[in-house]
């Protein structure tokens, strides 16, 4: 993609844009419009929703209808969207704290009802916007600015928790596998349903520099040499990720269930029939 | 909004927004063929944007762009490189 | 638009009913709620009617989550609506808030029920109006209607539907749950007399719109998601273009517009209906269910000799603040009845000047006998005579 091709994309009137140096939102950013360029999609009809958080911004950046919505809300405001104008192809790009935490409901109603959307997660496990708080994909033992002790909350797994409430495509790359986050995004996109793409991204200004991981380079560094790439047969179960271990990276699965839409447009058929019955 | 006078050519292969680069060094630690290196040029904000080594090779792998967090760095097509026109033999859309 | 979407006729239907079949027949399509006694029928109604009429009905898995739909809805191009009461309500007030510096176009109803917290499920109250002005954080201004019967459901939740595209803001309909759940003749009009909502569309080309420029009365065109104008919309203290500007400067401009977009139109917006007024020496002010018994209340003071007179207010955000200002010249006393411990009543002191106001009170559960208001018209009276 040339510099000039970027123009389409990206709001560049706005940049440069506010992320640290050394954080992988950019690169996250970066592989969706890769993966939009190469899906069969009309850009007019495509539809970034965001929420509140340093990833949230990224609905300011990018040139097509943006919404940056309320901290947790994007995935309810994104269900509006795509409920009033089925045509719309809408991805939900966020961070880990807007998404499971507060947002955490929204996401396993969606994934239940396996609404057509592609969710987007940037995880650098840590509120960063705030200045560096712990979320509910925190390591265990990380320090963060509310866990001056070292985080004593399990975090969640993200694969899991999507696959459990229903998401029909699930993959986890970090920022540092931008080829394969590229091919992940662009099925993800292409795929029918509720899919969702996980992003582990350094953040070395407020969750780096507090747990021995100083830079952004530091931290894509550590992403080559420890992410383990699933093999079939994976159990999800394992996916989690530990301070200094090893991430467990590729697509957790890739099925097929019939969407919100499909079971919505069942029902009205049966509706519409009826009537016909009653009227016949 | 970047403009022309904003854009710093490397040999020939390589353009930079320099004043978007936020000094992250991804393009220069990932370059499979080592191309990139830290520049003794600074931008205006005290980054350090990368310079490139006349020796190495870039093979426009594209990973530098992939990678750069800023959208601040590209490679350009081999057709736009020195010595192109007398390279026989270059398929159309070769890159 | 499909026959199915406006019932005309005569019908005996309750205040929720009314208020879902308003919002089908001006052209609802999309309600994304979440069951709430008294505010239930609503979404029942609406569960079963959109699929009839090609709209959806999404049960979302909360009250933030259906304000968050029904905005997206909006954006999408489709019109959209929810229902609720008191803690739904609450629920919903940090996204009411996004719809307002959003400007995004919906209508909320408010079943409204005795408070506060839990309270009382299943009765009436009417302690929800200061928060249907102040509920969300930050200064704005809001349009909310109250309607004194299921007839009036119908009617306003349709004038709700105008309202909010006219003026891009949410507007509530302050109902009750014994005007929800009372049933009474609605008449539901031909379709081609039915008003329906028209959003303003960009006349400028994709390349030349500006997203949040005004026009002369303060309000920006709309276009939908998928139009092609690749707008930005956010939440976030934004300029003309849409984009985030968070500095004092942006903050005013926008702040004031948004304020002003509804305060500069106000008198196109109020609804009033007022009742002996003519000679009036005591004017009652009330609205919603209270009103009917204060019409009880005004009747039997006549009665009895008091010159007593109404003024119903069908809008109650905006306040009609020049119209109680004047009104308080006129009377001798003030009497405001309403289903709370005073709230709207707050509004009328801080325009009635001199003229004494009295107050009809109760926190909610049962209406008020109209005895209970006379006995208040008639100290009013007394003092006036006084004075």
């Amino acid at each position: 993609m040339r510099a000039t091709a970027i123009e389409q994309y990206v709001r560049t009137d706005r940049l440069p844009h506010i992320w640290c140096s050394g954080c992988g939102i950019g690169i996250a950013m970066r592989a969706m419009i890769e993966a939009l360029s190469q899906c069969d999609v009309r850009l007019d009809d495509v539809v970034i929703v965001s929420g509140i958080g340093c990833s949230g911004r990224v609905a300011g950046y990018a040139k097509m209808d943006s919404f940056h919505t309320t901290h947790g809300r994007a995935i309810p405001f994104a269900t509006g969207l795509k409920l009033g104008n089925p045509k719309l192809k809408v991805i939900v790009f966020s961070g880990d704290g807007d998404l499971f935490a507060i947002g955490g409901n929204h996401f396993i109603h969606a994934a239940r009802r396996n609404m057509d959307m592609t969710v987007i997660c940037v995880n650098n496990f840590i509120y960063g916007m705030t200045g560096g708080q712990a979320g509910s994909t925190t390591p265990p033992h990380a320090r963060t600015t509310t866990t001056p002790y070292g985080n004593f909350e399990p975090p969640f797994n993200l694969p899991h928790l999507a696959m459990a409430c229903g998401a029909v495509y699930v993959a986890r790359w970090t920022t540092y596998h931008v080829v394969q986050l590229i091919q992940a995004m662009k099925e993800a996109i292409a795929k029918r349903g509720f899919s969702f793409v996980e992003a582990i991204s350094p953040c070395p200004t407020v969750f780096g520099s507090r747990n021995e991981i100083p830079t952004g380079l530091a931290a894509m560094k550590f992403f080559k040499q420890n992410s383990e790439r699933i093999r079939d047969g994976f159990d999800v179960a394992e996916a989690g990720i530990e301070l200094g271990g090893k991430i467990k990276v590729g697509r957790f699965c890739d099925r097929d269930r019939p969407t919100f839409q499909d079971r919505l447009v069942r029902m009205e058929h049966e509706v519409v029939s009826a009537e016909r019955t009653m009227e016949g | 909004m970047p403009t022309i006078e904003d854009i710093v050519i490397l040999e020939d292969k390589m353009y930079i927004l320099a004043e978007q680069c936020k000094g992250c060094s991804f393009c220069i630690e990932f370059c499979p063929k080592h191309v990139l290196v830290v520049s003794e040029e600074f931008n205006a904000k005290g980054y350090h944007p990368p310079g490139i080594d006349a020796k190495a090779n870039c093979s426009n792998c594209k990973l530098c762009e992939l990678l750069c967090p800023e959208f601040a760095i590209y490679s350009t097509d081999y057709s736009l490189r020195k010595g192109a026109a007398a390279r026989n033999g270059l398929e159309e859309g070769q890159q | 638009m499909s026959d199915l979407s406006v019932l005309t006729g005569e019908h005996f239907m309750n205040g929720d009913i009314a208020c879902a079949e308003g919002g089908l027949a001006c052209g609802c399509r999309f309600f994304a709620g979440y069951p709430i006694t008294p505010a239930t029928e609503v979404a029942e109604r609406m569960a079963r009617r959109l699929p009839e009429v090609g709209g959806v009905y999404i049960q979302m898995e909360d009250e933030i989550a259906s304000m968050n739909a029904i905005l997206g809805a909006s954006w999408a191009g489709t019109f959209s609506m929810t229902s609720t009461s008191g803690p739904g309500f609450s629920l919903m007030m940090e996204n009411i808030g996004l719809g307002i510096m959003t400007e995004t176009p919906c209508v909320v109803v408010n079943v409204q029920r005795g408070g506060p917290s839990t309270g009382l499920p299943t009765l009436t109250g009417q302690g929800d109006m200061m928060q249907a002005r102040w509920g969300s954080h930050g200064d704005y201004e809001i349009i909310a209607l109250a309607p004194q019967s299921p007839q009036e459901c119908f009617d306003l939740t349709i004038e709700a539907f105008l309202l909010s595209e006219q003026y891009r803001v949410p507007v509530l309909v302050m109902s009750d749950e014994m005007v929800g759940h009372m049933m009474e003749r609605v008449v539901i009009p031909p379709a081609d007399k039915i008003p329906l909502p028209v959003r303003r569309k960009p006349r400028a080309d994709k390349d030349s719109f500006v997203a949040f420029a005004p026009c002369e009365d303060l309000v920006p065109e709309m276009p939908s998601a998928g139009d092609g104008y690749r707008i930005h919309v956010t939440g976030l203290t934004h300029d003309e273009r849409g984009y985030p500007a968070t500095n004092a400067r942006a903050h005013d401009r926008l702040v004031r517009r948004l304020v002003d977009k509804i305060r500069n139109n106000a008198h196109k917006i109020f609804r009033l209906e007022e009742s002996g007024m003519e000679d009036a020496e005591v004017a009652i002010i009330a609205y919603g269910i209270t009103a009917r018994v204060a019409r009880r209340a005004m009747q039997m003071a006549r009665e009895r000799g008091i010159r007593a007179g109404l003024l119903r207010l069908i809008t109650v955000w905006p306040f009609p603040e020049e119209r109680v200002r004047r009104l308080a010249t006129q009377v001798r006393a003030l009497v405001v009845a309403e289903l709370n411990m005073g709230q709207m009543v707050r509004e009328v002191e801080r325009f009635s000047g001199s003229t004494p106001v009295f107050s009809a009170l109760r926190p909610g559960g049962e209406i008020q006998e109209p005895g209970e208001v006379l006995a208040v018209i008639e100290r009013a009276a007394k003092a006036a005579a006084k004075s």
